[in-house]
């Protein structure tokens, strides 16, 4: 008995663990680095130490009053590191960010909001739940086309690609763009590439493969358009 | 056979939309902007072009 009392210990230990941990990397590389500046102000690094409060505390009390962790651990750190930043401007301005540091940052935060995530315990049975309503399995109403999740992976490495890029941009104005633009390129690839997985096959039989492609004719004209001015500018010049 | 090759080509299409606004991004970086703004218009035409061709639009 003890022993059953001891894992469920060490796994709420491992939840919580897996909630501080990629929150506390987050903290140390966005918000403290900038906060210990010398040239940081009082009311900075005290917002800083809130958010680090915010994000230890969440966790312990998350299992027993979910919704105050949740409103600790998200709002409450997120907050007040916003507030930190916001307070400390002329230090994490854009022409003074290091792109590492900035990467590793950005990563942090990633990690920070998986661990705030729930998946299902490996061994959880959803109908073990006294609250799931019980009836026959739903079947899937259709399935996914060969190769979809390949299709999707190529657009996720596609949306990627351009975002890390764009902090080898290092003309501070030029920058700021270059994160917009490497964005609304990962928006469109991730939109487009999981209409791609997903739509494939969906054509079928109705619409002739001379339609479709004539239906994407006016962009295609415009690309051909715009290599062969590209092509000629190179030429000409 | 031949819907398949649309299907292909509409991939295709995408892939090179990625590599296009890689190039226009990293040609930002090179402080080469028109070179950036003609790369990404060229990304967003295939992005474009590829979805056209997975649903075309319906004619009245």
């Amino acid at each position: 008995m003890l022993g059953v009392r001891s894992f469920d210990q060490l796994r709420a230990m491992l939840a919580r663990a897996h909630m501080l941990l990629p929150g506390l990397y987050a903290w140390v590389t966005t918000v403290a680095y900038p906060a210990t500046h010398r040239s940081a102000s009082g009311g900075a690094r005290t917002t800083a130490m809130v958010a680090l409060i915010a994000l230890v505390v969440a966790p312990l009390v998350a299992f027993d009053r979910p919704r105050l962790g949740r409103a600790l651990g998200i709002y409450g750190f997120i907050g007040a590191s916003t507030l930190t930043w916001v307070l400390l401007e002329p230090i994490v301005s854009v022409g003074r960010l290091e792109p590492i540091r900035g990467s590793l940052g950005a990563v942090g935060w990633a990690l920070y909001a998986f661990g705030w995530g729930a998946v299902r315990r490996v061994d959880a049975v959803p109908e073990d739940d006294p609250r799931a309503i019980l009836s026959d399995p739903l079947q899937p109403r259709s399935k996914l086309p060969a190769g979809a999740m390949a299709v999707f992976v190529a657009s996720v490495v596609g949306a990627l690609v351009p975002a890390f890029l764009a902090w080898r941009v290092v003309r501070p104005g030029h920058a700021l763009l270059a994160h917009a633009v490497a964005l609304a390129c990962g928006i469109a690839m991730v939109v487009t590439g999981a209409r791609l997985a997903i739509e494939r096959g969906s054509w079928t039989p109705v619409t002739p493969s001379r339609v479709r492609v004539d239906s994407a004719r006016a962009p295609l004209a415009l690309v051909l358009l715009l290599l062969a001015a590209g092509t000629l500018f190179v030429l000409v010049r | 056979m031949m819907p398949k090759a649309v299907d292909a080509l509409s991939i295709s299409l995408m892939v090179l939309a990625a590599v296009a606004f890689s190039i226009g991004v990293f040609s930002l970086g090179n402080r080469q902007d028109l070179a950036a703004l003609y790369w990404l218009a060229v990304g967003g035409l295939l992005l474009r072009a590829s979805t056209d061709m997975l649903r075309p639009k319906s004619r009245k």
